[in-house]
């Protein structure tokens, strides 16, 4: 069931603003303020943000082409949330110890409380998207039972 | 659950999540950039001096903490480990609770006071006489934004130790009477591990004329050795370091008993004390 939508949907333009070119500005501005940095950790986390930003901003925008309570749109969000999960981590740096280097001392930051945040939030996104597949479902089936019935009515 | 609940939980949801994406790209931010900078003493930055009104040798360093993050830097603690170089530890020194404030460059010092009375008497006459480099064992924990990052420092940092006594006389006899005196107490400390140099530089007391030498600025080093039996000898040594600043002194004495008796080696202190003298 396919809404016409010729416009990138409200979901899909903020997922591209947060989860791409916000990020994306931060780290080109890092790149070109910093240059005393290391380039190559830079540009591998541009090289992250890129591809699993464009997952979650396509995943976005094909969960919006459904109607709420119906099981792609479900699955999409799930996927969706896992999807952001992903892209934090990443950007974090894929563990949860960052170790750096501040004048010639080593100093790693435990990010475990970060971490758990992040899968709670995520958790808290599913929680809904699986209230609002079981809710829309219940009236959509409703729906139709209410309307096969109308329509009996009608022929009789 | 109703629509309109659902859409009060969407809100929180989305408002979360975009908190969350939004909170890690300023942690990148902040911790990418050096934001938040902590800087540690070097050897340089690391000093001493003796106390003799509170019988201790105080270090004396700094480290200081630049703060450009959004949120303050709490729960700073710092436990500092003084250790000899053949890992004993001299003392232990923590620190609490201290706070970095956001926007702010923090130093904080650091005064480590090493209490010459629980110490060992050997520990006391090695830092007394013995040139070494000691390890300060430094672990640093902090908390950054409400406890959910949580910064972490294990460093060793090495400070060049230069004795007091030695700067009192270059006199070789001198020398070799401290190096005997330490080696014989460091042979009581545990005598299984005696190495053959250490036995060396005790008998090498027997052959030293008696020694008395004083400086004129009240340094006094004695050393005696008569006779207590035939293969017995009694050592006894007497150390005033003096205090400049108070006018004052710490003496030590120390006389052992040292030689074969019955087939066996023996070894027996008679005196030992340190005191301060006013």
């Amino acid at each position: 069931m396919f809404p016409k939508k010729r416009h990138l949907p409200l979901k899909a333009l903020l997922t591209l603003i947060l989860y791409l070119i916000i990020p994306l500005t931060c780290l080109v501005f890092i790149l070109v303020s910093y240059p005393e940095l290391p380039r190559e950790l830079m540009l591998a986390r541009i090289y992250w943000v890129i591809p699993t930003a464009m997952v979650i901003i396509i995943l976005a925008h094909l969960s919006t082409l459904y109607q709420k309570g119906d099981t792609k749109r479900f699955l999409l969000s799930i996927g969706f949330t896992v999807a952001t999960m992903i892209w934090m981590f990443g950007l974090l740096g894929g563990g949860v110890t960052i170790t750096s280097q501040w004048n010639d001392y080593e100093f790693s930051l435990h990010m475990n409380n970060y971490i758990i945040l992040i899968i709670s939030v995520a958790a808290f996104n599913i929680m809904y998207y699986i209230l609002e597949w079981k809710t829309y479902q219940k009236d959509n089936v409703s729906f139709l039972i209410h309307e096969e019935k109308k329509m009996g009515t009608t022929i009789e | 659950m109703k629509r309109q609940q659902l859409a009060y939980v969407r809100v929180v949801a989305l408002i979360m999540a975009g908190l969350v994406a939004t909170l890690t790209i300023g942690n990148l931010f902040t911790i990418t950039t050096k934001g938040i900078t902590v800087y540690l003493p070097t050897e340089e930055d690391i000093h001493w001096s003796i106390d003799p009104m509170q019988k201790e040798i105080q270090f004396r360093t700094t480290f200081s903490v630049k703060n450009q993050g959004v949120y303050d830097i709490n729960g700073i603690s710092i436990s500092a480990q003084l250790i000899k170089d053949n890992k004993t530890p001299l003392m232990r020194f923590e620190k609490r609770d201290m706070a970095a404030l956001r926007g702010s460059n923090t130093t904080y010092e650091l005064l480590i006071p090493l209490n010459l009375d629980t110490i060992s008497f050997l520990d006391w006459f090695s830092l007394m006489y013995k040139k070494t480099t000691l390890k300060l064992l430094i672990d640093i924990d902090a908390q950054y934004m409400f406890g959910l990052i949580e910064f972490t420092s294990n460093e060793e940092i090495n400070v060049p130790w230069s004795p007091p006594l030695l700067n009192f006389s270059n006199d070789t006899t001198i020398q070799q009477g401290l190096q005997g005196v330490y080696s014989l107490l460091e042979i009581t400390q545990n005598t299984s591990k005696a190495s053959f140099s250490n036995l060396l530089s005790v008998f090498s007391l027997f052959s030293l004329p008696e020694i008395s030498y004083t400086t004129e600025n009240g340094f006094s080093f004695s050393l005696t050795i008569t006779s207590y039996s035939e293969t017995v000898k009694n050592v006894t040594c007497h150390i005033i370091v003096p205090v400049f600043i108070t006018s004052s002194a710490f003496e030590f004495t120390v006389s052992v008993l040292i030689g074969f008796e019955g087939g066996d080696f023996m070894f027996r202190f008679q005196e030992v004390s340190v005191q301060y003298v006013s």
